[in-house]
């Protein structure tokens, strides 16, 4: 018997099963399991809570809007308001919201935790939800927004449609079904930094940005601190640590350059990688990353097109490709190109008959 | 020893450091596309711990769930196989414990492992007897025990592999699979062999 006995010792997995598990998995963290005596305690709160709102208030119908300044405040169970359009909003439970319904527009102000949003699309009528700075405006879609008082991030996650997330100082975003977006991982709040103390003009030139250990510096901190690692060149350096980059260090310059808000530098980053070093592992890669970065952050999509053509064509796999052949279907939708959508549409239909984007590429070009 | 299937619907996939990279980068289809590689290993392993189908859902879940959030904290990309299998088994761990908790509070069955599945794995006698050998009386053993003994007998491990998946050293791992043989009565022919 050499084999080991674990070949023999495997649990019943279908399609349906991995399905469920994932599932669980891909959906918000839930909170962590407190211990036994606190579950039951906890059990029995809810219990007696339950019983005194069923029967005090077994049911609170949806509040109908019509027009004014209205407040939407949660107690401990979500709270339904209808607009006069059809669209509704559900505040989460401890949930504020200020809802001001105005001629061709309808402005929402999440004062404090969140709420879902489903909305009746009118192309005459803008919908816009307002958190912490941050702007989200609808264009036409069921969506997620909320405020994280402890950590101060507002997170977007859109449900069905598209979503544009806008921002101060920050290029606007563009969220579709299934994108979710958070204000910390796309801003960095701006820190004071230093400027070098030059004494003399040999001091400025050892301070230039492409010191000869910026790169070991860069490596060292670019997973853990994205923001950190693009301060070690700044915007001003990059350009010549672009130039000077291997394909590796040019991979990780655009990855630091992106998790840091800086879609520009990444952009050049992984472009010099993906038409600099075409037969490198990471090039498909990259060109995805640069599409990713043109169509979502620079709103190019052009030139994401160009960059997707690019992935499909120096993909080192199949799933890579997979993807981004999806994608550019999408892109091309975007930029109107009917006739090209559908022919890349009905071809990675063909392609990926049990392709993991399947659903959504079967929606486009309509 | 924790190999997954590499395979994905669409035929071969990118390598795991590329798919780590851009499920750090925030791609979902690269965090799905690392489950779907993944799923069977750490099902597999799940499985064997817990020795029984009941409670490997809420495991992996937990494993994938845990391991996808801490992605920025593995440190080669290319071990996503093997980091994983360290989750599961940690994980494995916490879920036993609490199993033997609720047990002794009464609000868990003790019941052995229903061995059914070693029944109609389809496997050779042999392996059929070495199986029934470990699980028929596995829940009477504490899970520090429990763990190393079906990573090396079950899952075929190096002492060494076992040792560093369960954080021990390799003295504790040899002590704590010789008393979990000893409790089963299981035959070792590598101690008889010295």
């Amino acid at each position: 018997m050499t084999e080991p006995l674990a070949k023999w010792a495997k649990p019943t997995l279908d399609d349906a099963r991995l399905a469920r598990q994932w599932s669980a998995i891909s959906k918000p963290k839930r909170a962590a399991r407190p211990p036994l005596v606190f579950a039951f305690a906890a059990a029995m709160g809810v219990t007696a809570f339950a019983t005194w709102q069923l029967t005090r208030a077994p049911h609170m119908p949806p509040v109908i809007v019509q027009a004014g300044v209205t407040e939407l405040i949660s107690s401990e169970a979500p709270s339904t308001l209808v607009l006069s359009d059809g669209s509704r909003i559900t505040a989460t439970p401890r949930s504020h919201l200020s809802i001001e319904p105005a001629s061709g527009s309808t402005r929402i102000v999440l004062v404090s935790g969140g709420a879902d949003f489903d909305i009746r699309h009118d192309p005459s009528r803008k919908f816009v939800v307002v958190a912490r700075g941050v702007t989200v405006v609808d264009t036409g879609t069921r969506f997620h927004v909320e405020y994280t008082e402890r950590d101060g991030d507002v997170r977007v996650t859109v449900l069905e449609g598209s979503v544009r997330v806008e921002r101060a100082e920050s290029a606007p975003s563009s969220l579709i079904a299934g994108d979710s977006w958070t204000s910390a991982s796309a801003h960095a709040e701006p820190t004071a930094v230093t400027p070098p103390q030059i004494a003399s003009a040999d001091a400025a030139h050892v301070a230039s940005p492409v010191q000869p250990d910026a790169f070991e510096r860069f490596a060292a901190i670019a997973e853990r601190d994205p923001n950190g690692a693009f301060d070690v060149f700044g915007e001003s350096g990059y350009p010549r640590a672009i130039t000077r980059a291997t394909p590796k260090q040019l991979f990780e310059l655009g990855d630091a350059a992106r998790l840091s808000g800086h879609p520009v530098q990444a952009a050049d980053a992984f472009d010099a990688l993906r038409t600099k070093h075409p037969t490198d592992a990471r090039a498909g890669l990259a060109a995805m990353q640069l599409a990713r970065v043109r169509e979502e952050t620079l709103h190019d999509p052009a030139g994401a097109e160009s960059a997707l053509r690019d992935a499909i064509a120096l993909a080192p796999d199949a799933t890579l490709r997979e993807d981004a052949e999806a994608r550019r279907v999408g892109v091309l939708q975007a930029m109107n190109e009917r006739e090209a959508c559908i022919v890349a549409r009905d071809a990675y239909l063909a392609k990926y008959p049990q392709g993991i984007h399947r659903s959504s590429v079967e929606k486009r070009c309509k | 020893m924790l190999a997954a299937n590499t395979s994905t619907r669409s035929g071969a996939g990118p390598s795991d450091a590329a798919l780590v990279v851009s499920a750090r980068a925030g791609e979902d289809w690269a965090k799905e596309a690392l489950f779907r590689r993944h799923a069977r290993m750490a099902n597999g392993l799940a499985f064997r711990l817990m020795g029984q189908d009941d409670d490997v859902d809420d495991l992996v879940q937990e494993s994938f769930t845990h391991a996808l959030a801490s992605l920025h904290k593995l440190e080669n990309p290319q071990a996503f196989s093997a980091w994983l299998g360290g989750i599961v088994v940690r994980t494995a761990y916490r879920l036993l414990r609490r199993r033997r908790l609720l047990a002794r509070f009464g609000l868990r069955s003790t019941d052995p492992v229903d061995l059914e599945w070693v029944q109609s794995s389809g496997a050779p006698p042999d392996v059929m007897a070495a199986l029934e050998e470990i699980y028929a009386r596995i829940e009477t053993l504490p899970p520090k025990l429990r763990v190393p003994l079906v990573l090396r007998r079950v899952e075929g491990m190096s002492l060494d592999e076992v040792a560093k998946l369960t954080s021990t050293s390799l003295a504790t791992v040899k002590r704590r699979i010789r008393e979990a043989e000893d409790t089963l009565g299981i035959h070792n022919e590598e101690r008889r062999g010295r």
